[in-house]
């Protein structure tokens, strides 16, 4: 049985399609009151029960049939909350705290509800309505087109891949990680380490990495970029040093540091063009520096992705 | 000569009775402190590890006692089909199915099953407030049984010989 299927309550799981696992699904939505939603891409569809047997309809034409929707009681979610959290909540409360959980495949489940706030800080969420599961999908080869430019003989160039939000940065960053990791014909691999600090990138579950990221990849999970960067050249003498969403100061500090002490970087920062990245405050100083060598920038227009290469003098590679 | 070696059977086997009830005594009360520990091993190792409760029960808990074990494996796997909505009620039934190998009186068995509820909580705070209250419960049961012991075997020892010795009378 799919994994994910083993999430929902047991009067359910017998409702789904075989073939509701497949064909690209990539969100499953489920809202306290509300009838629970599949994407697939831009398609989404709902669940139904129409005299016993189970249909999945697509948008508009579902809320025409309102009745035959199947809604979801709070009893499903405490029960989905039960099989997500292996009926160990206890042991989730820091993921939770973050607002998502990982579990065995490499799904993340996003979760909401009412916040519990102690002197400001979020220190949990009680009330869980809404959960989103995200369905991991790990794109393998997806960086051989950027892997020549970044190279620099046995090692790699200090690289920063940037987009919009949702481009696909971590989708790159990943397969470049394995790519690495595994080497290539004229290239021995690397070692890598990875400061995972949102489970993203390996999406770890109990310590192991549900996402291939190759043989020669050490990975910290759930640990601050800054520390973790700094912990893990002390502890693994990496060759590359792999991070996410580079951000405030001490992570930029951190990988100062990395640079440093001889391992290259391997990094992503939000930013939607080159203008955008060299507005950032602490970049400007690498720019200056040329700390950075290369820059991969993803262009997503709907579903088509582009991916170019810039040097540090800004000149376009690909 | 048939009575003589009669008398000597029923002696031996009195004695012997009233020794193994005496060991059954033993053992129940080498039970209660094994469960006594099973439960402090149990939220230990979710305090320490931060493991997910079945896997804990299949991977991590020792216990010599081997009914214990068993019950302990069972739990972790019927979790691992994920087919119950509630832990609590998984543990419950496990330690129900196992109330008669496990000898445990009606209190003993109200709190060992009950206990189950402070592993599967929310966070670690509301765990081991729940554990104590447990343990608190089981260390009184513990404290009873202990004193009772003592007197329990005088008591089956004397009826045990006192039989024996009736029977052997009743014989000659």
């Amino acid at each position: 049985m799919c994994s994910i299927e083993m999430l929902f309550p047991k009067h359910i799981r017998g409702l789904f399609k075989s073939d509701t696992w497949l064909n690209g699904l990539e969100e499953i939505r489920v809202r306290i009151g509300q009838p629970m939603e599949f994407l697939y891409g831009t398609k989404i569809c709902y669940l139904m029960l129409n005299e016993k047997e189970v249909i999945f309809c697509e948008g508009q034409e579902a809320w025409k049939n309102k009745k035959g929707l199947y809604f979801v009681s709070g009893a499903d979610i405490a029960e989905m909350m039960s099989y997500i959290s292996n009926y160990s909540l206890y042991a989730y409360k820091e993921e939770i705290k973050q607002g998502y959980i990982t579990i065995e495949g490499g799904h993340r489940i996003g979760v909401a509800g009412q916040a519990a706030i102690e002197s400001g800080r979020i220190t949990g969420i009680y009330h869980i309505a809404f959960l989103n599961i995200r369905v991991a999908h790990q794109q393998v080869g997806c960086a051989d087109k950027i892997l020549p430019f970044i190279r620099q003989r046995n090692s790699i160039y200090n690289t920063l891949i940037l987009s919009a939000p949702g481009a696909g940065k971590t989708t790159l960053l990943r397969d470049s990680i394995r790519a690495l990791s595994m080497g290539e014909a004229d290239m021995e691999g690397l070692k890598v380490c990875v400061v995972d600090e949102r489970s993203e990138i390996a999406a770890c579950y109990h310590g192991v990495p549900q996402n291939d990221l190759g043989p020669r990849t050490d990975v910290l999970d759930g640990c601050g970029k800054a520390e973790g960067v700094l912990m893990l050249i002390r502890a693994m003498s990496p060759q590359v040093v792999a991070v996410d969403e580079l951000g405030t100061k001490q992570d930029f500090y951190a990988v100062e540091q990395a640079v440093n002490c001889g391992s290259k970087v391997l990094g992503t920062v939000h930013a939607a063009d080159m203008k955008e990245l060299a507005q950032k405050p602490h970049l400007k100083q690498w720019m200056r520096k040329s700390l950075f060598k290369r820059f991969v920038l993803i262009e997503r227009e709907r579903a088509k992705r582009t991916i170019h290469v810039f040097d540090e003098h800004m000149e376009k590679l690909c | 000569m048939l009575k003589a070696a009669g008398c000597i059977l029923i002696f031996f086997a009195s004695v012997g009775f009233a020794y193994s009830i005496q060991c059954d005594l033993k053992n129940h009360l080498q039970l209660l402190y094994e469960i006594q520990k099973l439960l402090s091993d149990i939220l230990y190792e979710e305090q320490y590890s931060m493991q997910p409760v079945e896997y804990i029960l299949l991977y991590k808990v020792k216990t010599e006692h081997e009914l214990l074990l068993e019950v302990c494996q069972e739990i972790g796997e019927k979790l691992n089909e994920k087919e119950h909505g509630s832990g609590e009620a998984v543990w419950r039934n496990a330690f129900l199915k196992r109330r008669k190998q496990l000898a445990l009186s009606e209190d003993e068995a109200l709190v060992v099953e009950g206990a189950g509820s402070a592993f599967f909580g929310k966070s670690m705070e509301e765990n081991k407030k729940m554990l104590s209250y447990y343990q608190e419960r089981l260390s009184f049961l513990i404290e009873t049984e202990r004193k009772e012991r003592r007197e329990k075997q005088k008591v089956y020892q004397t009826a045990s010989i006192m039989c024996g010795l009736i029977l052997m009378i009743l014989l000659i």
